[in-house]
């Protein structure tokens, strides 16, 4: 036993997860919610990284682009985060050992630094290729690498959510 | 609205060679669900960026038609993968979706949607503005068509 594992069994067994688990409605709606928000935030992102390749909106200074799609990246992430942990806390057991869903968290994780070092890395000089028709090869890398990475958790997630 | 007179059309695409195929092995269904499923997330990106923006609330530095000029080879390729991906997934399990109500939720919608998508929203969104009320009355509705279809579609798993 472990204390992850001991952690998952107690959420398990808490009124929320039970209710969640076992109402025939909030299911489905927490889940549906889910869903709806990860086309907005990752349809949002997708066009972000589009733009990093310099496939979308060329004309536009990237800064400008990823400014505007971002507060509804942020807003959809939430959403997704929360509903995320809310069918988690319904099936914190099943899920704990579920392979699918380890790597989905684990590819969450990578999404996640790819973004930090975009961030602390080339974003830093985006006055220099702001304007540039093809961003400089880190920041295309960085794009690349996002839909990659999201379109697996996408699928990881379907996958989790089909097994067992 | 469930289509009785349909029924024999629905048992011959569950026969259908292309049917057994998906719903024949392991990893085809999961495998053509999953891109199903990325194709709707940049539709919905697509659509919540147009949609938003007729109404005036999302990337108002824009005009509406580069918006739409934009997100338009997206948008039309993922409405391909999604019908091509999602005929497939219907094919396999033709006669179990004819009972189940979502379905017919469902596409019925989803032809609303597309007939309102290709005519209105197509020549509204050539337009750089569109005034205030209009602009909500068509953004909206598109967006309330397309989150009701993917609804129905999720419910179709649980109903």
């Amino acid at each position: 036993m472990n204390a992850v594992f001991d952690f998952c069994q107690w959420l398990n067994n808490t009124n929320i997860s039970v209710a969640i688990r076992e109402s025939t409605l909030t299911f489905p709606l927490i889940e549906g919610t889910h869903l709806l928000a990860i086309g907005v935030s990752a349809g949002t992102i997708a066009f972000t990284d589009l733009r990093l390749l310099g496939l979308v909106m060329k004309k536009d200074p990237a800064s400008k682009v990823m400014g505007a799609l971002l507060p509804f990246t942020i807003g959809g992430f939430i959403v997704v985060f929360i509903t995320g942990g809310l069918l988690f806390w319904s099936e914190a057991a099943k899920s704990y050992g579920n392979v699918w869903f380890r790597f989905k968290l684990l590819f969450l994780l990578l999404a996640g630094l790819n973004a930090l070092f975009f961030h602390l890395g080339i974003y830093r000089k985006m006055k220099e290729w702001d304007l540039d028709l093809s961003p400089p090869s880190k920041a295309r890398m960085a794009g690349a690498l996002s839909l990659v990475l999201w379109a697996t958790i996408i699928w990881l997630g379907r996958q989790f959510a089909y097994s067992s | 609205m469930k289509l009785e007179f349909l029924l024999p059309f629905f048992k011959w695409c569950d026969a259908s060679f292309l049917g057994h195929w998906v719903s024949g092995g392991t990893w085809e269904f999961p495998m053509i669900e999953t891109i199903h499923i990325l194709a709707l997330t940049m539709l919905y990106g697509c659509i919540v960026m147009l949609s938003l923006r007729m109404m005036g609330v999302l990337m108002n530095g824009w005009t509406v038609a580069s918006i739409a000029r934009e997100v338009s080879p997206y948008l039309n390729a993922s409405i391909v993968i999604i019908l091509v991906s999602g005929t497939l997934l219907y094919l396999s399990e033709a006669i179990k979706t004819f009972n189940n109500a979502a379905f017919w939720v469902k596409v019925e919608l989803l032809v609303v949607a597309l007939v309102f998508h290709f005519t209105v929203v197509r020549r509204e969104s050539k337009r750089d503005e569109l005034p205030r009320g209009e602009g909500i009355l068509v953004g909206g509705l598109s967006l309330l068509l397309w989150l009701g279809i993917g609804c129905a579609g999720r419910a179709i798993g649980f109903v």
